[in-house]
């Protein structure tokens, strides 16, 4: 075997360098700053204002009407739940969470590997399954906020607003545990989506394409299936409508019962048989995006 | 000099890095073929052709790809095993591998944060510093020419003062000066102990960085050691003397009937000879000076330069 004498000839600098001796924190800190990376990018901080358009936008549309009923139930006591009502928007929010996972799941994962920093990246102590964690983190952490946080919001407000406050709180705190379940599932749900996508090509355009086509298409291609063509057990097939399940699940949580003449109404499925759906295919897009991630060569 | 272990700490012996018959092939092509070595503290040059196994061998110790045969420890372990070598590493992979719409700070501070770094601020300025970019630290990185995103990814290295340092092709794109200051840097953090690993196509620059290279021709190992030792191996490569004199052309008339002379070519005042022993020829030139009359003005070889030594380990294979 080589061994190559390291006796140094010559000068010998001092110019201070030393080993770092001081405190190191852990995996939690490593999955954080990833993560924050992360978040910061999706949203567009510190970024160009092109980059901020798609996020922001999407942002005021979740946040602006939530707002606006506010202020007119502050303005002129109206009551929101004549014009929207959780379940409805939930419904509003699923598209746009169908939207913002479509362009921020790319934005965390392909840019990685298009700008070749994987080898940056793993050639500090993070290990694969950090750098998922805290890619599923971020995602998770910006889609819960459009999610959730407006109807958290809402509610509050109609709390605030009405007549009596604890008469409203008791009577709608089960709503406030749907809101909380169902913006989470749907959280989820689109999040671990996406980021499958994204894990299947280092395009971003690409990537948002084909997660947008899959969704509509499988939706479109449903509907097709079930009302022109006959065989037994056609109502399996609202199960294909990848962007349906998701308001048919909310629809099912909070009864609201499903538009007359449409597929989900004639499928007759519920709640629970749409949500079951929505974890097979987030059980499907996980193992595809570990695989993916695991076999990620910087 | 002894090796340090991954917490920087003297170790007492031991290799920090070591092959032991590497081999990495993909489907029928071998790219690096029972490659065994072992590096200790101090600056080594990784030499070769494009195509040799350079990246190749530096992946694998690196982590970033598995042995096909063979063993690469650091510190003793395969890192494949334990990621947290790598808070003894430093690398800087080649190409040009940053997020661009990152400032320089906020790259070397990401790099601190994962290095798990208690005051990351603070090391990302030191490590800025080190390498001349304090006064760019605000700017995107988009922004830098080529030798200015490098020396980022040379602080984004050395922001946890790692135990092993290893470059990939680390000055391209720097200017003049730029290199030099880098090149003080890493002879600097060599002398510390640390055991830093630099590929490079540029042989003027491993020559004023690193005394001990590795050649690699071909996926093979063709030398290791210090280059000037490595040159006086190179007993069967004729070696060329330069030799000023009164009467170079009679002088050459002598030189050429000597049995190790292989060519002589006469530029006015000044010979040139090809000779296969430096000691004979050192041995017969003043005898036949002497004998034809003329002055010796000056003698000295000029091919001792580590690129005559790639070029004959190169052109051998």
């Amino acid at each position: 075997m080589t061994e190559l004498s390291t006796t140094p000839a010559g000068t010998i600098y001092d110019r201070g360098y030393r080993h770092y001796e001081g405190p190191r924190e852990g995996r939690g800190r490593r999955v954080r700053a990833i993560a924050v990376a992360g978040v910061r990018r999706v949203l567009g901080l510190k970024r160009n204002w092109k980059t901020k358009v798609v996020p922001w936008g999407l942002l005021v549309l979740a946040f602006g009407p939530v707002l606006a009923f506010i202020g007119v139930r502050v303005l002129f006591a109206e009551a929101a739940d004549e014009f929207f009502t959780y379940a409805q928007y939930l419904r509003i929010v699923a598209g746009l969470l169908l939207l913002f996972a479509a362009t921020a799941g790319p934005e965390l994962l392909c840019p990685d590997r298009r700008q070749n920093v994987l080898a940056l990246i793993f050639t500090r102590p993070v290990t694969r399954s950090d750098y998922l964690l805290a890619k599923l983190a971020a995602l998770l952490a910006v889609m819960g906020l459009i999610a959730i946080v407006p109807l958290v919001v809402l509610f509050c407000g109609n709390t605030l607003t009405a007549d009596s406050a604890a008469t409203y709180l008791g009577d709608h705190l089960d709503d406030l545990g749907k809101i909380l379940i169902a913006g989470s599932v749907l959280t989820v749900f689109y999040s671990v989506t996406a980021l499958a996508a994204a894990s299947l090509t280092d395009r971003r355009a690409a990537a948002t394409a084909g997660y947008l086509g899959v969704f509509l298409g499988s939706s479109a291609l449903a509907n097709i299936l079930f009302f022109t063509a006959q065989f037994d057990g056609k109502r399996w097939v609202a199960f294909l409508s990848l962007s349906g399940l998701p308001g048919r699940f909310v629809d099912g949580l909070f009864g609201a019962g499903f538009d007359p003449g449409t597929l989900a109404e004639q499928a007759r499925f519920t709640g629970p048989g749409y949500l079951a759906a929505m974890a097979a295919v987030a059980a499907v897009a996980a193992a595809v995006l570990i695989w993916r991630v695991l076999r990620l060569r910087p | 000099m002894s090796a340090q272990g991954p917490d920087g700490r003297d170790t007492g012996q031991g290799a920090v890095v070591e092959l032991r018959r590497f081999s990495k092939w993909y489907g029928d092509v071998v790219a690096v073929a029972d490659l065994s070595f072992e590096l200790r503290p101090g600056v080594t040059g990784l030499l070769g052709p494009n195509g040799a196994g350079k990246t190749t061998t530096l992946k694998a110790i690196c982590g970033l790809l598995h042995p096909s045969q063979g063993e690469v420890l650091l510190f003793g372990r395969p890192i494949s095993r334990d990621p947290m070598l790598y808070r003894a590493i430093g690398v800087v992979p080649d190409g040009d591998r940053l997020y661009p719409r990152l400032t320089v700070r906020s790259y070397v501070r990401l790099h601190a944060e994962l290095q798990g770094l208690a005051d990351a601020g603070a090391a990302a300025d030191r490590a800025i510093a080190e390498v001349d970019m304090a006064p760019l630290a605000d700017r995107r990185l988009k922004g830098l020419s080529k030798g200015e995103r490098q020396r980022t990814k040379v602080a984004g290295a050395i922001v946890h003062q790692p135990a092993l340092l290893i470059l990939d092709e680390p000055m391209t794109g720097m200017d003049p000066g730029q290199r030099a200051r880098f090149m003080e840097l890493v002879r600097i953090i060599g002398a510390a102990g640390v055991t830093v690993l630099v590929s490079s196509h540029i042989l003027g620059e491993v020559e004023r960085l690193a005394s001990q290279i590795l050649v690699l021709v071909s996926g093979r190992l063709a030398a290791s050691g210090d280059y000037h030792a490595i040159r006086d191996l190179m007993a069967d490569q004729p070696r060329t003397v330069m030799v000023k004199a009164d009467d170079a052309r009679r002088l050459a008339a002598g030189l050429i009937a000597l049995p190790s002379t292989v060519a002589v070519e006469v530029d006015g005042d000044a010979l040139r000879a090809r000779t296969r022993s430096v000691d004979s020829f050192a041995t017969a030139l003043p005898r036949l000076a002497r004998d034809q009359g003329a002055s010796l003005r000056e003698v000295r070889t000029t091919d001792e330069s580590l690129e005559q030594v790639f070029r004959y380990l190169v052109g051998k294979r």
